[in-house]
């Protein structure tokens, strides 16, 4: 029904009146006032108010926050200062301290001669934090004995009672007669270093000049034999930023020469190369060793009875370090890549491999050297060449082997016969290349040459102790800075647990590495790498999806859009009601 | 929100002790499309596949993306064989590859779960990106995209501020030395411009509002078989890159690109990355170039010249123990060279 009366449309009476005559409009007056509805009563007005206001109730106090605990994010608590100040270096000044003890069996007035070396040591020292501290030994004349016997055992670990562990025990013994200098020398199964002081020194020991000359000479000797471990800490915790220290340059400090081509005192050792070659630490390692041969012999190699002589005392004696599981494998008829060519030198008679050939001698498409199962994987690799191609030789390597850094390494055997097993006689300078390159893979120093294993493998465990923190302190600050810049992901709340025991650990080994407690420093140091680890690369933790705003606005348009708008123009109107009817109550 | 990305540069470039050269190669090859007629996606990282694995990257080290549906798929006149070519001439899928995520696997939460490593606790090695601070990683994408998008599968899209978040989670882990980012999409160069971590080199096949084309159809397998940019990369590296001792540099494979070969315009972002690129070489993203250290040839104590050494060699032979394996081989007397190192060092028992 139209309320347009000019409308050409007929009028709908009722029923009875069903023969309308046709109007025609221009007569038509309108008689008949627009009926209005009856003016709204109060209370139906208060029901219509209420009636919206319950809507906006609900959607204000049930609504709306169902809607924010549905969509928001859990993200645990971290404590972000405190992991930051872990990456910064901010929350431990970290220290290494070596304690040397000292034993003067013959000289008079060792405290004079301590306090000299250790004075010299303090004053050469440019990075505080890995410093040597001197002590000397019990010299109650029924113990010093007792001391002696056990210093030869090299049993100066404290593991049973809270002594502290000793680095190393150093021993004063007149040297030959004769000789003008002095010198030292280091024991193969201990840690004892023996200074042997030249006969002149002993004439008149308590000169100044020749009490200087010796705690010189003492000084520098262990320098150089804690040298490459200082530099390889320096490196660690310097370029990282974990403790506040200066990177040490060489320097020369004495004129007392020690024998060796560099700056005396210091190991002529290429820092960042050898951080290049070492294997990251894990406490798992796999060693597989393999013989590739390039014809159908040998047939098979005594490598049970031989692994369990020549190699496993070596991995006994790392396992405080970490753990190692070993295979082995034959392939026969297996070729090095075929863009190397051995060239044929005459004066060597052999077939000679020069270096760039070696970079690409593995040939990884056909050789099967890929470990899947738990564990970082080092592979030792013994490769028989063929007959046409013996004997075959790398010019430069007396031992015919190469290492390839963070991988493992190849030795290339040429048995003068062709023998179709090779027996445990023969595997024996395999075993022990490998061991070498072993150690070399897993970071033990090598300078000065007859540094003694149990000496090497505190080093290492220092050094690994130090990785450590430095790798769990730096993943913390990269999970911190990490749920700073993505405040759209969840951190569930394992997250939060793996890194309160990082931090904890953290401390521990802090406070461990600080007394001196090194074996203990790197089990905490483990735990601590570990959890940070787990903790940062937690599976939840994945951005997927970056919303920008416009996706937002498309979401949630079309479901509040067409209950929303009503709402809205009903306050509105109700509003403006309310506020009309103010005024005229108000008037 | 959007703010956020622009801080975060100065927060990743926090000095971190990174390797002057790198120290292993990984390669992440994903064809984000599947059906029948995205065949030439397919064949694209194929051919990619079989490019690093020639100049050394080892299966291990290569994680291969595919949705695996083509080789074995009832339209191929050629079954179990991939064509990049219409001389047919190589076949890509051959005897000896490994596919790591296949069919339904390669989706967009794979891919970061994989750039990212946050993976299941049993997601076994060989699905896994597992490089390290040392490492060149090469990734390399192909499919259909858009401006700023890939689609993965016909079902997803990875968005570029995806894959620049991921790329930064990756180092502020310190999960890679350097990294090449390679896309072959419509509008490719769209993909890479998010990226703010530093070390990242891109490389796109065409820009905003431009399509990539494909360059020819074999009539006999009925699809395209490559596409243009691909194409002429793969050509690139097979003429002046023929193994792992070339020294072509990544200049030369950018001032190759021909946009009128190409028919699109392909881009190059190195604005993050570090170096000059007239010193990158190819092999440093594509191969595998592995450093080895001979032994015996780093003698860090010297022999036989000065006098003091001959004192300490006296000194030396009295205690029992002899000098280093190698150049001191003289000293050892009559031992082998293993055994006086094993001596030395107290481990092996007379």
């Amino acid at each position: 029904m139209s309320l347009n009366p000019t409308e050409k449309e007929p009028l709908l009476q009722d029923e009875s009146t069903h023969d309308v005559e046709p109007v025609d409009p221009a007569k038509v007056i309108v008689t008949t006032a627009q009926k209005q509805p009856p003016p709204e009563d109060l209370p139906s007005i208060k029901r219509r108010i209420n009636v919206l206001l319950s809507f906006w109730v609900v959607v204000i106090f049930l609504g709306i926050p169902l809607w924010w605990v549905t969509t928001s994010i859990y993200r645990a608590p971290l404590p972000i200062t405190e992991m930051q100040n872990w990456a910064e270096g901010r929350a431990c000044r970290v220290e290494f301290p070596l304690l040397v003890e000292v034993e003067s069996l013959t000289l008079p007035e060792p405290e004079s001669l301590l306090k000299s070396v250790q004075h010299a040591l303090d004053d050469a020292n440019d990075f505080s934090a890995h410093h040597i501290r001197l002590r000397l030994a019990k010299t109650n004349n029924g113990k010093e004995k007792d001391e002696k016997e056990k210093s030869k055992k090299g049993t100066n670990k404290s593991t049973e009672d809270s002594r502290e562990e000793v680095a190393a025990t150093l021993r004063l013994i007149p040297g030959e007669k004769g000789s003008t200098k002095h010198s030292y020398a280091l024991h193969p199964w201990s840690r004892t270093i023996d200074i042997l002081y030249s006969p002149t020194h002993k004439l008149n020991p308590s000169s100044a000049a020749s009490v200087a000359n010796l705690s010189s000479f003492i000084a520098l000797t262990l320098q150089e034999i804690f040298s490459e471990e200082q530099q390889m800490i320096t490196h660690l915790l310097g370029t990282s930023g974990v403790s506040p220290s200066t990177t040490t340059p060489l320097t020369t400090t004495s004129t007392a020469t020690n024998g060796s081509g560099g700056p005396p005192g210091k190991a002529p050792v290429d820092i960042t190369r050898k951080i290049s070659r070492i294997v990251r630490y894990v406490p798992k390692y796999h060693i597989t060793i393999s013989l590739f041969t390039a014809t159908g012999v040998p047939r098979s190699w005594d490598i049970v009875s031989s692994l369990e002589s020549h190699f496993q005392p070596l991995l006994a004696a790392l396992s405080p370090l970490s753990t190692f599981t070993i295979d082995t494998q034959i392939q026969y008829y297996a070729s090095f890549s075929p863009s190397v060519q051995p060239v044929w030198n005459e004066d060597l008679k052999a077939f000679t491999l020069a270096k760039e050939d070696l970079s690409s001698f593995i040939n990884s498409a056909e050789w099967p050297l890929t470990f899947l199962g738990e564990g970082t994987a080092i592979n030792f690799i013994v490769y028989i060449p063929s007959p046409s191609q013996s004997p075959l030789l790398i010019p430069s390597s007396p031992t015919n082997s190469f290492l390839i850094p963070q991988w493992g390494g190849v030795a290339i055997f040429n048995p003068p016969t062709q023998p179709p097993v090779l027996d445990q006689k023969t595997l024996k300078p395999l075993m022990h290349t490998f061991s070498t390159q072993l150690l070399s893979l897993l970071g033990a120093p090598s300078y000065p040459p007859s540094l003694p294993l149990s000496l090497r493998l505190d080093s290492l465990t220092r050094q690994r102790s130090a990785e450590l923190l430095v790798s769990a302190s730096s993943t913390l600050g990269s999970l911190a800075r990490l749920t700073k810049a993505l405040p759209s992901i969840a951190i569930p709340a394992t997250v939060l647990s793996s890194v309160q025991t990082t931090l904890q650990n953290l401390q521990t080994t802090c406070d461990e590495l600080k007394v001196g407690n090194f074996n203990a420093a790197l089990r905490a140091g483990r735990i601590a790498s570990e959890e940070a680890e787990k903790a940062f690369f937690e599976r939840t933790m994945v951005s997927q999806v970056y919303f920008p705003e416009e996706h937002k606005v498309a979401v949630y348009l079309p479901l509040l859009g067409p209950v929303g708008v009503p709402l809205v123009m009903g306050a509105v109107r109700g509003w403006r009601e309310w506020r009309a009817r103010k005024k005229a109550l108000g008037v | 929100m959007k703010l956020l990305p622009l801080l975060l540069p100065l927060l990743g470039l926090l000095p971190t002790p990174t390797p002057a050269q790198h120290t292993s190669n990984w390669a992440v090859l994903v064809g984000t499309s599947r059906f029948w007629f995205n065949y030439r996606h397919l064949a694209n990282v194929l051919s990619l596949y079989r490019t690093v694995k020639r100049l050394g990257i080892p299966d291990s080290n290569i994680i291969l993306m595919l949705s695996d549906d083509i080789a074995c798929n009832p339209r191929n006149l050629f079954p179990g064989s991939v064509y990049n070519n219409v001389d047919r001439l190589l076949d890509l899928y051959g005897d000896n590859i490994e596919v790591d995520y296949r069919g339904y696997e390669v989706t967009v939460e794979a891919f970061i779960r994989l750039l990212t490593d946050r993976v299941d606790e049993d997601t076994p090695r060989s699905k896994r990106l597992l490089s390290d601070a040392g490492s060149n990683v090469l990734v390399y994408m192909t499919g259909h995209g858009g401006n700023e998008f890939l689609k993965f599968q016909d079902a997803e899209e990875l968005g570029a501020w995806d894959v620049a978040d991921a790329v930064e989670q990756m180092w502020e882990k310190k999960r890679y030395h350097e990294l090449l980012f390679m896309i072959d999409t419509c509008q490719a160069n769209t993909m890479y411009g998010r990226f703010y971590s530093p070390n990242v080199l891109a490389t796109g096949s065409s820009k905003l509002d431009e399509s990539s084309l494909s360059h020819h159809n074999d009539a006999d397998v009925g699809v395209a078989v490559i596409d243009r940019f691909t194409y002429y990369n793969l050509e690139y590296l097979e003429r002046n890159v023929p193994n792992i001792s070339s020294k072509a540099t990544m200049k030369d494979l950018f001032d190759s690109y021909d946009p009128k070969k190409i028919h699109s315009t392909p881009g190059v972002r190195t604005d993050l990355f570090r170096r000059d690129l007239s010193e990158v070489l190819i092999t440093d993203f594509f191969g595998s170039v592995q450093r080895v250290e001979v032994d015996g040839e780093d003698d860090d104590v010297e022999c036989g010249n000065s006098s003091e050494f001959n004192e300490r060699e006296e000194v030396r032979e009295k205690v029992e123990g002899v000098g280093r394996v190698g150049g001191c081989g003289g000293l050892c007397g009559d031992l082998g060279g293993g055994e006086c190192v094993l001596r030395v060092w107290g481990v092996m028992a007379d």
